[in-house]
């Protein structure tokens, strides 16, 4: 029998009282273990914000970031500084890890997707003001369906995409404070009530083939919350607040902590290339949560090599580590306990890139970068159907979430969520009826 | 129709499209639905065991996860397992005699 090598040794010596799975791949921590992992990479964030910008700084930056509206493309690199922006993150993310942990969630892929997607979209749009609203309007509608609160976290904190409602409201227009203020926290109330009945209900729409569902969700109520604000005259305006700094304390900083994810998730892996092979079979369609079904280990494995990997691709297409794609890198990183991995993403990449060599769009600029790292929302299309639909969908991808914006006016954090619902509801009957005959066929 | 006489719908449908995936066609379901347990049986001829017969035996005997029933229980009916693990509180399953029984429960 072979002997053991020094890191598996290290790893029966530590893990030695840790349960193993029945094929003796990983390791299963506890979920006190995994909470603190994941709360640590929290505060991890928060710590490096502050080598970025003063205390003082930070402060003064998230004060600008809360009063602004943050609607689409509001960068709080640039509307605040990368010190308060980051900081936001990390604490938003913290605040999601506590909501978690008090109603008692277990730490698996769902709750790991919408604590990196709340931190992400913090970097651009979240705000504790424009959040705690929607949060407070989930948790009445559980109050009123007489159910936890646990039953609906999930629309909850991926809910607060509709945040720069609140935030327009508030902020947007020349209203007086006194009234501008409660009026959108009291509609961010509303918004947060209606949400969870929509978000069950929509999922029929793309049948999980689009993992942002909440954004197509938000992005059908964002339109007819629009539409009812413009009807009133109450327009939300042209915004494009981006960063354009190279920051290299960033960039080394992003390398270093998704290495960290991959060697957490080395280090509860006994069996690492087997463990990702496996984990690669998954057609990624909602729901498939890493954590349960391939182990905590080895989808840290591949959060952390997705976080290298959608780094390295930003910086390739020479694009800058502004808010938004910093936001978009940790979505996808998030979401890789949840249904993404390299298999499944890639082809939607190369299907939004190809669009841009042919299309308006520049293959550098902004919007065509936001719609590869964020179109990966349809990666199940990619792991149902193959790499050529994968690829058609993201060509395809791109030319419709550049079509949607308008309809809700920026409000809808997530509207690459949004566009995805669509393009999936068009492509996967289509994709499914071609995959079907030639199934009868063999 | 309230959302639990949905959820249940569309548990039987999930259990029903897995004994058509195993080319059972030929079903008795038991369904005894009360203010606060629900339990489904459904039986049918299955010529061989299924392979994943492990595998769903372990998925419904799974803890529930209530995160994720509210938002995606919709998805129940197209081979959504796991899913359906979670909306369970625990099951029976036999395969006798070409006979494969799913027994399921959960608490209301």
């Amino acid at each position: 029998m072979k002997e053991a090598g020094p890191i598996k040794k290290l790893q029966e010596k530590l893990f030695k009282n840790t349960q193993l799975d029945t094929d003796r791949t990983y390791y299963i921590p506890s979920d006190k273990v995994k909470y603190l992992i994941i709360t640590s990479l929290s505060l991890i964030l928060i710590l490096f914000s502050f080598t970025l910008n003063t205390p003082m700084e930070i402060i003064e930056g998230l004060g600008r970031i809360i009063t602004s509206p943050g609607i689409l493309v509001t960068d709080f690199l640039a509307a605040g500084n990368p010190g308060s922006a980051l900081f936001n993150s990390g604490l938003l993310m913290l605040l999601s890890i506590v909501i978690a942990a008090i109603n008692k969630i277990d730490m698996k892929g769902p709750i790991i997707a919408v604590i990196f997607t709340v931190g992400g979209f913090s970097l651009f749009g979240k705000t504790p003001f424009n959040i705690i609203p929607i949060i407070l309007g989930v948790y009445l509608f559980a109050l009123f369906q007489k159910k936890k609160f646990a039953n609906y976290i999930l629309p909850a904190l991926f809910g607060t995409a509709l945040g720069p409602l609140v935030s327009l409201l508030a902020f947007g227009f020349d209203f007086d404070l006194r009234y501008s203020i409660p009026l959108g926290i009291i509609v961010g109330v509303a918004v947060g009530f209606i949400i969870p009945p929509m978000a069950s209900h929509f999922i029929q729409f793309h049948q999980g083939y689009n993992l942002y569902n909440i954004g197509f969700t938000c992005g059908i109520a964002g339109l007819v919350i629009m539409a009812i604000m413009r009807s009133f005259g109450l327009k939300s305006p042209d915004t494009m607040i981006v960063s354009e700094i190279e920051n290299i304390a960033i960039t080394v900083f992003l390398f270093l902590w998704f290495l960290l994810m991959l060697l957490i998730g080395l280090f509860y892996t006994r069996k690492w290339i087997e463990s990702q092979g496996k984990l690669y079979k998954n057609t990624g369609r909602l729901v498939s949560d890493f954590v349960v079904s391939e182990g905590f280990g080895p989808a840290m494995i591949n959060m952390g090599l997705l976080g290298i990997l959608m780094t390295t691709m930003v910086l390739v297409m020479g694009g800058n580590l502004n808010g938004p794609f910093i936001g978009g890198i940790f979505t996808v990183v998030g979401f890789g306990a949840f249904g993404k991995h390299i298999a499944n993403v890639l082809p939607i990449i190369t299907g939004v890139f190809l669009a841009s060599l042919l299309k308006i769009w520049e293959p550098d600029s902004l919007v065509v970068i936001l719609a590869a790292l964020f179109g990966t929302s349809l990666a199940p299309v990619a792991g149902s159907y193959g790499w050529l639909a994968g690829i058609l969908t993201g060509f395809i991808h791109l030319s419709v979430v550049m079509n949607v914006g308008y309809l809700h006016g920026g409000i809808n954090l997530y509207n690459n969520g949004f566009s995805a619902g669509f393009v999936a509801a068009v492509l996967v009957p289509i994709f499914n009826s071609i995959q079907t005959r030639f199934q009868k066929d063999s | 129709m309230n959302t639990e006489q949905q959820k249940i719908g569309k548990i039987l449908e999930e259990l029903i499209n897995y004994f058509f995936r195993n080319k059972s066609y030929d079903l008795k379901i038991d369904l005894n639905y009360q203010e606060d347990k629900l339990c489904i049986k459904v039986v049918g001829e299955c010529q061989e065991k299924p392979k994943d017969y492990q595998e769903l035996y372990d998925l419904l005997n799974s803890t529930t996860r209530p995160e994720l029933e509210e938002y995606y229980y919709e998805l129940l009916g197209s081979n959504e397992l796991k899913l359906l693990g979670s909306l369970i509180d625990c099951a029976e399953m036999s395969y006798e005699d070409k006979q494969l029984c799913i027994k399921v429960y959960r608490k209301l």
